[in-house]
C-alpha cells in the first residue's frame, strides 16, 4: 500500500472531558472564554482512518444509500454529542450484516492493501469485501467502548 | 506432496498452493477440526471458507489464500455445541443435571475457537477503553503478560500492533502455567480413561495448552517483537502448584496452579521491572483476569485489561481474512494457512475439504513426530487427499449420534453380505496375541512376503490373512501382503491400549462383527456356549475379552456391554456383594464377586476394576481386602486383557481369584464392600 492512499473517512471517538481546573483562552473577538466542568468539553480518545470505499461493493443502490445514511448522517460533527452515541453504530452494523448475509455485496479492489509484495501488478489485483471488514472493526469498537459513559462518535 | 494421503512436513508457505487447490474449484470449502481422542477421529465442522474474488479465473488462488482474501462463516454456537457433545459421546448423559454442565464445558472449549481467531488477528480482544485510549503507545512501554494474555490473543495483539513501542515481558510463571497445562493434556491423553467427560477434559486441555505454547513460540521465533526475560528464583515457582482434585482426573495426580499465588508472581515480575526501570519508563500489566487487574491497580501498576472474547462473538458470524489495522486503517491479510495452522495446533488436526480435494493439517498424532526444528520453521504434518469425496461424504452423512454410538458399543450394523462375505463370518482360529503383533509389524513394514509372515507367526498364515483381508486391513497380491490404511489405525490403538478403538476397528471384520451381534442378542445372564463357535471358540473368546464385549465364567461366555457410571456401579457392587455374602462373614472372594458381575450384570472385569476405583475415590463406597491365600481350585478362571509392553501389544491372562488384580500390589483375595454411610 502506498502511504499516500486517500482516507475515505475518519472515525473519531470522544469522551466527556472535565478539566481539573478551569481553563481560559483569550480571543480578540470574544474576549476571555473560560472552560470548566459545565462547558461540555470533549477529549479525543481514538481516531481511525478508513481508507477503503465501504459501499462500492454493494450491488443495490437503495441498500448502498441506506448504509451510507446509517453511517454518516448520525455522526456528523454538526450533531450534538448526545445524538452521536456509540450505540447508534449498532444500527449500521445490523443493516450491514443484513446486506452481507443476503449476498448483496461483492468484493472490490482494495485501495490500502499492504503486504510488502513487489511482484509486478499483483498488488493491484487484491480485492476485499470492505463492508465486511469495516463491520467487523466497528463491532470491536462497540465491544470496547460500548459501556463507557460519556462516549460519542464523529465520522467525517 | 503425495496424492496418496501420506503425511508430509510443510510450512504454511509451502502449503498455500495445496489450500488454494482445495478452494479454487468452487471458491468454497468446508473447514473442520478433529481432536484425535476426544472426537474419536470424527470431524467437527467449523463452517465454510469462501474465497473473495470477483473472478476466480483471473486471480491466482494462491495469492488469494496468502493475502487472506477469504470469508469464514462459522456455524451457530448451539449447532457447534450439539455436534461437539455428540462427538465426545455426551449426547445422552445418565444424570439429570449433566447436560447443562456438559454444555457449559463444551462451550468453554468453543470459547477457545474464539481465542484462536483472536490470536491470529481475525478479531481483537475487547480492551478496557481506558487502556485502548493509550494505544498505540507513544513512548517505550514494557508490557508484562499473564497467562490469559497469552491464551486469549492479547499478547499477539500487542506484538502485532503495538510493536516497536511495546516491549513484551513474559514472566516465568506464565510459561510454567502453560507447560503445566501441556503436561496435564498429555497425561490425560496417555491415560486409558476414555469416558466422555475425560475426553471433553482432554479436548479443553489440548486447546488451552497447545494453543498457548504456539503463541509463546510464535512470539519468540516468528515475530520481530522484543521479548524480555528476567531472572526469577526457583523457590517461588516451586510452591505455585498444588494437586488437582478435579474428580475427572483425580487419579492422574495432576498439579494445578494456586491461582492467587501465580497471579502474585506475575505482578511481582511487573513490580520488579518497574523498580529497575527509570521513572519515565512505563510498565503495564496485560491481563484478562479481573482479580489480577484489581491487585495491580492497588499496587501502582497500571493494567492493560481486556475481556476475553466468548464463543458467541464468532460463532454464527462471518469473519474476513482481510482485517483492518485498528490504528492505521490499512488492510492486512491473515493467510488461510495461518488459520489452518492455528486450528490444527489447538485441536490436533484441521481439515479443508471441497468436492474433490481435501487438505488435512495435523500437529499431533500417534504416528506423527515432533522436533524443535518443526517449531522453528513452523512445520506441521499435511496430507492431501484427492477423489475421496464419495467415501468421506458417506461417512460424514451419518449423524453424529450414529457415529458416537458406533464408537461406544459393538452395535455397528453389518454391511449387506455378499455370498463371499457370508463365508467371511465363519469363525477362524489363530493366536490373537500373534495377530496383534503381526498387525503392528505390518504397519511398520507395509509390505511382507507370505514366507516372512509365516516365519514371524511361526505357523501357517492362512487364517490370519483371511481375518485381516476380510476387515480390509491388508491386500494380498502375488504372495505379498500389503498393509492398508486401516491397519495404521488398529496398530496405533493396540500400541496405546485404546480398547474402544481396537473394538471399532475389529467391527470391520465380518466374523468379529457377527460374534458381537450374537453377544448382543443374548438375554441378561444368558451364556453363549463356547461350542457354538466351533473351532474358533478360543480365538473369539480372547478377541471378545480384550475388546471388553464378553468375558467367560467356567466354559460359558457372557456378554459384557454394560458400562455403568460410578454412581450406578456403586449400587450394583454393593448389591452383588450383599447377595454373595451369604454367610455373613463380610468377606467375599474377589473372583466370585467379579464373576457375579460378569454373569448377572454384564460388567467386564476391566470395567469393574476401573469403576471400583472411581466409586471408591468418589466416596460412593468403601472397599477393603483381607486374606492372602489364593484358592487354587479357581486358578483356571482367567480373563484376557490388552496391555502394551515397550510399545508393543501383548495379551495378558488375569487371574480373577488373585487379589492383586483389583488392588495392584496387594495379594488379598477377599473383598469387603460397604456403604460409606453405614
Amino acid at each position: 500500500m502506498a502511504e499516500g492512499t486517500s482516507v475515505k473517512f475518519t472515525l473519531t471517538i470522544w469522551r466527556d472531558f472535565v478539566p481539573p481546573r478551569p481553563l481560559a483562552i483569550n480571543t480578540q473577538e470574544d474576549g476571555r472564554q473560560v472552560f470548566d466542568s459545565d462547558s461540555g468539553l470533549q477529549e479525543q480518545v481514538y481516531s481511525w482512518p478508513f481508507r477503503e470505499d465501504a459501499f462500492a461493493g454493494v450491488a443495490d443502490d437503495e441498500s448502498r444509500n441506506e448504509l451510507h445514511e446509517c453511517l454518516v448522517s448520525p455522526f456528523a460533527d454538526s450533531n450534538p454529542p448526545s445524538e452521536r452515541q456509540l450505540e447508534t453504530l449498532r444500527d449500521f452494523i445490523a443493516a450491514s450484516e443484513k446486506v452481507i448475509d443476503a449476498g448483496g455485496v461483492s468484493c472490490v479492489q482494495s485501495e490500502s492493501w499492504r503486504d510488502g509484495s513487489t511482484e509486478e501488478g499483483e498488488h493491484d489485483r487484491v480485492e476485499i469485501n470492505s463492508l465486511l471488514a469495516l463491520t467487523v472493526h466497528l463491532k470491536w469498537l462497540v465491544a470496547c467502548f460500548g459501556d463507557r459513559p460519556g462516549i460519542s462518535v464523529s465520522i467525517r | 506432496m503425495n496424492a496418496n494421503g501420506k503425511f508430509n512436513l510443510l510450512s504454511p508457505l509451502q502449503a498455500d498452493p495445496l489450500a488454494a487447490a482445495v478452494v479454487q474449484a468452487d471458491g468454497t470449502a468446508e473447514l473442520s477440526v478433529s481432536e484425535e481422542r476426544a472426537f474419536g477421529r470424527q470431524w467437527l465442522s467449523l463452517g465454510q471458507v469462501n474465497l473473495v474474488a470477483s473472478d476466480l479465473n483471473e486471480v491466482s488462488a494462491v495469492k488469494l489464500v496468502q493475502r487472506g482474501a477469504y470469508e469464514w462463516k462459522l456455524p451457530g454456537l448451539s449447532t457447534a455445541v450439539d455436534h461437539a457433545l455428540k462427538l465426545v459421546g455426551l449426547e445422552k448423559s445418565p444424570s439429570e443435571d449433566a447436560p447443562a454442565r456438559d454444555q457449559a464445558r463444551i462451550r468453554r472449549a468453543m470459547d477457545e475457537v474464539t481465542s484462536i481467531a483472536t490470536r491470529i488477528g481475525l478479531v481483537h480482544p475487547s480492551f478496557d477503553p481506558a487502556a485502548l485510549e493509550q494505544m498505540p503507545f507513544r513512548r517505550s512501554t514494557t508490557v508484562v503478560v499473564d497467562t490469559s494474555g497469552v491464551l486469549q490473543g492479547a499478547l499477539d495483539f500487542v506484538a502485532r500492533f503495538l510493536h516497536p513501542a511495546a516491549r513484551i515481558k513474559i514472566p516465568a510463571i506464565a510459561q510454567m502455567e502453560i507447560a503445566n497445562q501441556a503436561d496435564r493434556f498429555l497425561r490425560i491423553r496417555r491415560s486409558r480413561n476414555n469416558k466422555p467427560n475425560v475426553r471433553m477434559r482432554e479436548l479443553f486441555e489440548h486447546l488451552m495448552s497447545q494453543g498457548g505454547q504456539r503463541a509463546l513460540l510464535r512470539t519468540e521465533l516468528h515475530g520481530d517483537t522484543e521479548v524480555e526475560r528476567t531472572y526469577l528464583l526457583g523457590d517461588p515457582l516451586r510452591s505455585a502448584f498444588s494437586k488437582d482434585s478435579d474428580p475427572d482426573v483425580r487419579d492422574l495426580d495432576i498439579n494445578s496452579p494456586i491461582r492467587s499465588y501465580a497471579d502474585r508472581l506475575i505482578l511481582e515480575a511487573a513490580r520488579h521491572h518497574q523498580a529497575q526501570s527509570g521513572p519515565a519508563h512505563v510498565v503495564r500489566l496485560l491481563t484478562g483476569d479481573q482479580g489480577l487487574a484489581r491487585m495491580a491497580i492497588a499496587e501502582g501498576v497500571r493494567p492493560v485489561y481486556f475481556r476475553a472474547n466468548s464463543a458467541s462473538k464468532v460463532f454464527g458470524q462471518r469473519l474476513s481474512g482481510q482485517t483492518l489495522d485498528p490504528f492505521l486503517g490499512h488492510v492486512r491479510g491473515v493467510p488461510l494457512t495461518t488459520l489452518l495452522w492455528e486450528l490444527a495446533t489447538g485441536f490436533g488436526s484441521a481439515r479443508l475439504k471441497s468436492q474433490n480435494k481435501e487438505l488435512q493439517v495435523s500437529a499431533i498424532g500417534e504416528q506423527l513426530s515432533w522436533a524443535p526444528y518443526h517449531a522453528e520453521q513452523d512445520l506441521l504434518w499435511c496430507r492431501e487427499l484427492r477423489g475421496t469425496v464419495r467415501k468421506a461424504e458417506s461417512k460424514d452423512a451419518k449423524t453424529a449420534a450414529d457415529q458416537s454410538a458406533d464408537r461406544r458399543t459393538p452395535e455397528r450394523v453389518p454391511k449387506r453380505r455378499t455370498p463371499a462375505a457370508k463365508r467371511g463370518i465363519s469363525p477362524l482360529r489363530f493366536n490373537v496375541d500373534r495377530l496383534f503383533r503381526l498387525v503392528c509389524t505390518l504397519d511398520d513394514r507395509v509390505d511382507m512376503p507370505v514366507p516372512q509372515v509365516e516365519a514371524f507367526l511361526r505357523s501357517k498364515a492362512n487364517e490370519y490373512g483371511r481375518f485381516l483381508q476380510s476387515g480390509g486391513m491388508i491386500r494380498s497380491v502375488g504372495g505379498m501382503w500389503t498393509a492398508d490404511e486401516r491397519i495404521q489405525f488398529l496398530s496405533a490403538a493396540l500400541r496405546n491400549e485404546r480398547v474402544e478403538e481396537v473394538r471399532g476397528a475389529m467391527l470391520d471384520v465380518p466374523s468379529y462383527a457377527a460374534f458381537a451381534e450374537r453377544l448382543k442378542g443374548l438375554a441378561p445372564g444368558e451364556p453363549l456356549e463356547a461350542k457354538e463357535l466351533g473351532r474358533g471358540a478360543a480365538t473369539y473368546r480372547v478377541l471378545g475379552e480384550v475388546t471388553l464385549i464378553c468375558a467367560s465364567v467356567a466354559s460359558s461366555i457372557y456378554a459384557t456391554g454394560n458400562e455403568p457410571s460410578p454412581e450406578e456401579f456403586a449400587a450394583i457392587a454393593r448389591d452383588r456383594f450383599s447377595s454373595l455374602n451369604r454367610e455373613g462373614g463380610d468377606l467375599v472372594a474377589t473372583g466370585e464377586w467379579l464373576e457375579a458381575l460378569i454373569r448377572e450384570d454384564g460388567i467386564h472385569p476391566e470395567v469393574a476394576r476401573q469403576q471400583l476405583d472411581a466409586a471408591s475415590e468418589a466416596g460412593l463406597l468403601r472397599r477393603s481386602t483381607e486374606g492372602s491365600t489364593s484358592q487354587l481350585r479357581f486358578r483356571d478362571r482367567v480373563v484376557h486383557v490388552l496391555r502394551s509392553q515397550s510399545g508393543e501389544p501383548a495379551i495378558e491372562e488375569v487371574f480373577l481369584y488373585r487379589g492383586d488384580y483389583l488392588i495392584p500390589g496387594k495379594a488379598s483375595v477377599s473383598l469387603r464392600i460397604e456403604d460409606p454411610i453405614s
